[in-house]
């Protein structure tokens, strides 16, 4: 993991005695609420519905033991007991007091953490894959380049006041599960072959380069978009000014009249691929070579922060019997439970005779994400006992304990299982990510957790959920779709006709980790609260008794096509619910009437 | 009671190397200078730049060098393509004073330097001593930034 050094330390230092200074000038009236506004999201400081919220950036997920601690104790004694894990990888407070903001930070600094860029319309936290170095299918470790983004991005002072928030996500393994598709900017490592004089050479002992596939204007919220491929291949030591050289062009020429068109998906569809790709080839060539570059040296020396930690040698097969011999001392209740949580809450890893764990945060009536003081603690000692003391958070809203001994999965079961943390439900369709929705958040139209909530209930029969398979269902309490609903395999969307709540469902969305980046669509009229458990049954019986041998929810949504679903969800043609159009007029009349800061942690 | 310094009711005033300036060069609208440039072949002192310009498609790079003044003016404070202009200027190599004026915060001071300004306009209602605290507001930087040769 990286570790802070004097720069480091003395910038975030000095960044929240500036905000110390600019909080005291806007509570003694000195600083005006309009000025303060960008000057406080860029601190992560929204004013929320009951109370401030604080968003934590949380660098591409990874978070060590001492930080817990610090988030447990801050959680303690400036918030309610608990924090919350965003769908972008980050920790957020609901209950700070705006005057207690720069104490908060200050303490949080002692442990190289901040609230920098975590909104406002910046370069925003860096996301990456959980699973990153620890992975089976990855090619090159994303963090290290995550790491040198984050610095790079780091109180940049050209693009602080970009026409919109600007996201961007880097992945090094075969599998995106980063959702790279749907970001500002995607990087995907690659590597290729290169005559040039570098002493890399691959497992086949080819002389490589490493570099990175770009993806540009990807996004979710009310426009979703897939992202396009801006380059097929740009060599790593040019990766800088190249961001530089796309930031730069859509700071000068991004829309500026319209919030709501100011993304870079918008400026690149409306400009096309081909010409904006033109526009930022043409600021590159102009910049590149006073540019610095990321030499060998410095990407070395960031890679040395993720050096593998000290793996103990094992033999598969050896850990598999010491595994099968615990086992047996279990009670049978026990030994099912334990066998179905390593099936669907460990993962495969790169190094024999260990696992990747997921904790998760999604048992039946606790709100998705959402972890006490006390789970805090207990996260910390079990990363400290079992993981090398670091754990990551997910787009998901779970936590990884990354590098388990498979010797050790019984014990930290165990352990784990009194804090609630073994549900066996990762990646299935119980593992719901939510927002907050309209219970804390200022923009919802809808509530959102207790929809997840019902759904959890109605699907308490864990062998169907297992049949089902992997499933994804995310639930957003409004357009903004924090919680990605729009590019899972399930997505519920919160609308409001007239003060009432309504829910609309889309089918066939990816975030791009199987089955290749898809947005969903919705399948029809939007649902009652009440109704949603009743819809989504209707939906899997249509699943379970047409799927072919081993196909799953998403594939076969789009073998078979929504008209199927249309045709067991709304067997009559006249249905009382609203219809669809008009959900999206109303949609559009909710946002606009809403002139609220966006504080969505939208893709 | 009253520290001139602070909220004096004067016009604009702009401050340069952080000491206020007495007598500021004195800047021509774009149009107006490519006017004279057009009708005199005269270069001007100052032209002064909205954000938003195309600095490819102003007809000033070739004359970056005459100029003793670029003032890029920001029609609102959360409008930053004033940010990017200026750092464009600076890497064509103007090495003049650059102004930055119209809708700007003291807490933004920091940033528009390391973006290349040397001079601000500031407002009558702006405090001196808050930007002039708000532009050291950081000792070191992450980006190497202009002044090294970018």
């Amino acid at each position: 993991m990286y570790i802070y050094n004097e720069l480091d330390k003395k910038l975030l230092n000095e960044r929240v005695q500036q905000f110390r200074g600019q909080t005291q000038r806007f509570l003694s009236g000195d600083l005006s609420e309009e000025a303060f506004l960008p000057l406080r999201l860029q601190n992560g400081l929204y004013v929320q519905r009951h109370a401030p919220m604080l968003r934590v950036a949380v660098p591409y997920g990874m978070l060590n033991s001492a930080q817990l601690r610090k988030l447990a104790q801050l959680s303690r004694d400036y918030d309610k007991g608990y924090c919350h894990i965003t769908t972008r990888q980050n920790i957020q407070f609901n209950w700070p007091p705006l005057e207690a903001i720069p104490d908060f930070l200050q303490e949080l600094s002692g442990v190289a953490m901040h609230s920098i860029q975590t909104s406002g319309n910046c370069i925003r936290n860096v996301t990456s894959d959980p699973f990153a170095g620890v992975a089976p299918d990855e090619l090159v470790d994303p963090r290290p380049y995550c790491e040198l983004v984050r610095q790079w991005s780091t109180l940049h002072p050209e693009f602080a006041f970009l026409p919109r928030k600007f996201k961007i996500a880097i992945s090094g393994s075969q599998q995106d599960r980063a959702a790279i598709q749907f970001h500002d900017i995607g990087l995907q490592l690659v590597e290729r072959r290169t005559d040039q004089n570098a002493d890399v050479y691959n497992a086949a002992g080819v002389k490589t380069e490493c570099g990175f596939k770009v993806f540009v204007g990807g996004g979710l919220g009310r426009t979703p978009i897939v992202a396009s491929q801006l380059r097929d291949f740009l060599p790593e030591r040019d990766l800088l000014s190249y961001l530089c050289a796309i930031v730069r062009v859509y700071n000068q020429t991004g829309r500026r009249d319209n919030k709501y068109k100011a993304r870079i998906k918008i400026l690149v569809r409306a400009m096309g691929i081909d010409a904006f790709s033109e526009k930022v080839e043409a600021e590159w060539q102009r910049i590149k070579d006073r540019y610095p570059v990321l030499e060998a040296e410095a990407i070395n020396s960031a890679q040395a922060f993720f050096s593998a930690p000290a793996y103990e040698r094992f033999s598969e097969e050896a850990v598999a019997r010491a595994l099968k011999s615990q086992t047996a001392d279990l009670l049978p209740p026990s030994q099912r439970e334990f066998k179905q949580w390593l099936a669907r809450n460990t993962h495969a890893h790169k190094k024999a005779g260990y696992r990747s764990v997921t904790l998760s945060l999604k048992p039946t009536g606790v709100p998705a994400g959402d972890l006490t003081d006390t789970q805090l603690l207990a996260v910390a000692d079990l990363a400290d006992r079992y993981s090398f003391g670091e754990v990551r958070t997910t787009q998901q809203q779970n936590i990884v304990l990354s590098d388990v001994a498979s010797g050790d999965l019984l014990e930290l079961w165990l352990a784990a299982k009194q804090q609630g943390f073994t549900t066996a439900n990762i990646a299935t369709l119980t593992d719901i990510t939510c927002c907050p929705g309209g219970d804390f958040c200022a923009l919802a139209n809808a509530k959102s957790i207790p929809i997840a909530d019902a759904i959890q209930r109605r699907f308490d029969d864990m062998d169907y959920v297992y049949d089902l398979g992997d499933l994804s269902l995310k639930i957003s309490g409004c357009m903004n779709a924090c919680a990605h609903h729009n590019i899972s395999h399930i997505g519920i969307l919160g609308v409001d006709k007239k003060g009432q709540e309504f829910y609309q469902v889309m089918l066939g969305g990816s975030a791009g980790d199987v089955s290749g980046a898809a947005v969903g669509k919705v399948v029809g009229p939007a649902f009652s609260a009440a109704n949603i458990p009743a819809a989504l049954e209707t939906i899997l019986d249509l699943y379970v008794s047409e799927r072919h041998e081993g196909e799953r929810f998403v594939e076969l949504v789009k073998r078979i096509g929504l008209a199927r679903f249309k045709r067991v969800l709304y067997p009559e043609k006249e249905s009382p619910e609203i219809k669809s159009p008009e959900t999206k007029s109303l949609e559009k009349e909710n946002a606009e009437k809403k002139n609220i800061e966006s504080q969505a942690v939208t893709l | 009671m009253n520290n001139p310094a602070n909220k004096s009711k004067t016009a604009a005033r702009v401050i340069k190397h952080g000491e206020l300036v007495e007598t500021p060069l004195i800047a021509q609208a774009l149009v107006d200078w490519q006017q004279a440039l057009l009708e005199s072949g005269q270069v001007g002192v100052g032209v002064n730049l909205p954000g938003e310009t195309d600095l490819l498609e102003s007809g000033l790079l070739e004359h970056i060098t005459a100029l003793k003044l670029i003032a890029v003016e920001f029609p609102s404070f959360t409008d930053g393509r004033g940010f990017s202009l200026a750092t464009q200027l600076r890497q064509y190599g103007f090495k003049g004073e650059l102004r930055a004026t119209g809708a700007i915060l003291v807490d933004q001071l920091h940033y528009l330097q390391r973006c290349g300004f040397d001079a601000f306009e500031l407002g009558q209602e702006q405090d001196l001593t808050v930007a002039l605290e708000a532009l050291g507001a950081f000792s070191q930087a992450y980006q190497p930034g202009w002044q090294a040769g970018w």
